[in-house]
């Protein structure tokens, strides 16, 4: 994946978040985090937590595998005043939780009225050749389950933001990172290269076109919102294609219709890592063309098959920059 | 017997030295992707799977198969192809290391996950009075999964054709195992009233008879047998740990009882070191050969794949 030129390097998204969950820890008593191997010296899988067990002892609690197990105990300990965070380290194993969480913790949470302050992270995503059950965008499972908020943050924004909001909506939240963006530097500034705004007035952000009035919105979000972003530039600097750029972080519910202003489009395009067919791009794209009749909008997202591990293929089943770019293009002529 | 003895240490032998190759591969970043080494659990592998016909019997594997799938085909070519992913590959380059399945022989990458399915397989042999049976590997990270112990129980409910092959390497990733662990796992598997044997796999002429009274015992009586045996990864978890958690007891015992050089000290008062180096080299020679013939294949092109794989 090409690196997007950031003249705001503060800080990479893997910082934010060990930052953040290093400030909660010290702020919040009652935050513990659970996880496989999260702990020192190893850290977790993909490092997030490393360094924080050995500042919080006892705060950071080791788990057996036993990822349904865990996440129930996770479960227990939000109904009981603390506020558990979650890793579970690959989003494909969020299989073995869907128990817990779809016929558990939304059912507490919206049947009983329970404040259930849980975050479940774990990291989506492929594109480095990990192969079938290691590179999965497991999110698609739980979009429309009541009860459940999807939070998924991007390096657009500061990850630990997203982060500390999870924890405050006192419900049980999915919280999706990507593989990635672990490594990328945040982009946190106002422009990217001087002629795309970056507004993050809501809690979407917009990158537009600077001077540009654009009746093209393409919408995405989480580790692929790079590609997004790379397609925008490009669209302009080849085609003269000025595109808005919508990044979603609150995947689920999705309140993005009341919040933005959709008239000035007549083309939306929808981007996901995950599988297309029946994913989240199919299923914001109909609200969004039940209340805007006019609109022409398409999906992009996986072919529907299994990620393969060899990188051509790998590219060829997930959305890859070339795609996408291509598949636009042809949906805009 | 020491025809037998050089047999199987030339088996051991070829994983090991497949698995440092790889690893090497990996750390000049000459692959993709991720990778789980058996350097040091050679001993199990080759000792059960020794006796089984992967035509009629079913084996599972793990994400930690790789010692498994040579000791059935000891086709490096088609491994070596694989982690490359290249179309000779075990399942034409598309599964990558964890992701393995030839004749009867499957891996998945979800740990523990193979355990019900393996009930399930020794199942249906009992449903269909099919002869052979089951060997389904597992790891001690996978002891805890809650699927796990419903399998162990469903075998003995229903009770079927498997051996169970618990490779308690000690570690799961990063943790150690027993201070995330309850009770012992004999206990555990004892107490759904499943036949329980210990081994430790150091002296590997010993596991290999033993083995074969179990195996003999199950393809007969056609109950289930669960053996846990103890062993150890001197590699790291994956390509790219760095094995800071290790036990220092653990690991000095475990160097000091390489299943591997003590069976080759057995075999060298038999043979003359010359000889036995002669065949090593030999072994090595066709690993790195059957690396470097993999590097010349392709990939499967995306027109066939998108054909063959994706539904519209
Ligand atoms: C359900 C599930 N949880 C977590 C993982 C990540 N993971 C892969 S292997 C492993 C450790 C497995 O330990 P063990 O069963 O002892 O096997 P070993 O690696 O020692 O061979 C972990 C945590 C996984 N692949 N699947
Ligand atoms: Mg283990």
């Amino acid at each position: 994946m090409r690196r997007i030129i950031n003249h705001f390097a503060e800080m990479k998204y893997i910082e934010a978040l060990r930052e953040t969950i290093k400030s909660l820890l010290e702020a919040d008593k009652d935050i513990y985090l659970i996880g496989e191997d999260i702990i020192d010296p190893y850290g977790g899988a993909f490092k997030v937590t490393k360094g924080l067990s050995s500042i919080f002892p006892g705060r950071l609690i080791p788990t057996p595998m036993s990822e349904q197990g865990f996440t129930g105990l996770a479960i227990g300990m939000a109904i009981a005043g603390l506020k558990p965070v979650v890793e579970i380290m690959f989003s494909d194993f969020l299989t073995l939780t869907v128990d817990q969480i779809v016929n558990h913790a939304t059912k507490f949470y919206s049947m009983y009225a329970q404040p259930l302050p849980i975050v479940i992270r774990t990291p989506s995503g492929g594109f480095r050749g990990y192969g079938a059950t290691h590179s999965q965008s497991m999110e698609s499972l739980f979009f429309g389950i009541p009860g459940l908020h999807i939070i998924a943050p991007n390096i657009f924004s500061n990850p630990g933001e997203d982060l500390k909001y999870a924890l405050d909506l006192n419900r049980p939240v999915l919280f999706i990172e990507n593989k990635t963006d672990y490594t990328q530097d945040l982009i946190l500034g106002d422009t990217i290269d001087s002629f795309i705004n970056i507004n993050r007035e809501n809690r979407h952000t917009l990158l537009s076109i600077a001077d540009e009035d654009s009746n093209i919105l393409l919408i995405s979000y989480g580790g692929i919102s790079k590609i997004a972003a790379q397609i925008q530039k490009q669209l302009y600097l080849k085609e003269e294609i000025a595109v808005d750029v919508v990044l979603i972080r609150d995947l689920w519910p999705c309140d993005f219709l009341e919040e933005g202003d959709l008239d000035k489009y007549r083309y939306v395009v929808s981007l996901e890592e995950g599988w297309m067919d029946f994913g989240w791009g199919a299923g914001i794209l109909q609200k969004i063309r039940d209340r805007f009749v006019n609109l022409k909008t398409k999906a992009i997202g996986a072919r529907n098959c299994f990620i393969p591990s060899p990188r051509d293929l790998e590219f060829y089943v997930l959305p890859g920059y070339a795609r996408v770019y291509n598949e636009i293009l042809e949906f805009l002529r | 017997m020491i025809e037998k003895a050089i047999e199987i240490y030339k088996k051991m032998f070829l994983i090991r030295q497949f698995e440092m190759i790889l690893e090497d591969y990996f750390t000049k970043g000459l692959l993709r992707g991720t990778t789980h080494s058996c350097i040091g659990q050679e001993a199990v592998a080759v000792s059960i799977l020794d006796y089984i016909d992967i035509e009629r019997d079913f084996v599972t594997s793990t994400h930690r198969g790789h010692g498994h799938f040579l000791a059935i085909t000891g086709d490096v070519f088609a491994l070596a192809s694989e982690v490359m992913g290249k179309r000779t590959g075990v399942v034409s380059g598309l599964g990558g290391s964890q992701h393995l399945q030839h004749k009867n022989f499957y891996t998945n990458g979800i740990t523990g996950g193979m355990i019900p399915i393996g009930v399930g397989i020794a199942f249906a042999k009992k449903l269909k009075g099919e002869e052979g049976i089951v060997i389904s590997f597992l790891g001690d990270g996978a002891m805890n999964e809650g699927y796990v112990m419903e399998a162990l129980n469903m075998a003995k409910v229903y009770d079927v054709p498997i051996i169970f092959v618990l490779e308690n390497n000690c570690y799961a990733m990063s943790s150690i195992t027993r201070n995330l662990s309850g009770g012992e796992f004999g206990d555990r598997v004892r107490s759904f009233g499943l036949r329980y044997v210990y081994e430790e796999a150091i002296d590997v002429l010993n596991l290999w008879q033993k083995f074969g009274e179990i195996y003999r015992e199950v393809l007969i009586n056609r109950s289930p047998v669960f053996i846990e045996c103890r062993t150890y990864r001197f590699c790291g978890h994956s390509k790219s740990d760095k094995r800071e958690y290790v036990l220092e007891e653990e690991e000095d015992f475990w160097r000091e009882h390489d299943p591997l050089l003590l069976l080759r000290e057995k075999i060298l008062r038999n043979i003359e070191l010359d000889e036995l180096e002669r065949q090593e080299r030999y072994v090595k020679q066709g690993i790195v050969d059957a690396f470097k013939n993999a590097e010349q294949e392709e990939e499967l092109g995306v027109e066939e794949f998108s054909s063959k794989y994706i539904s519209a």
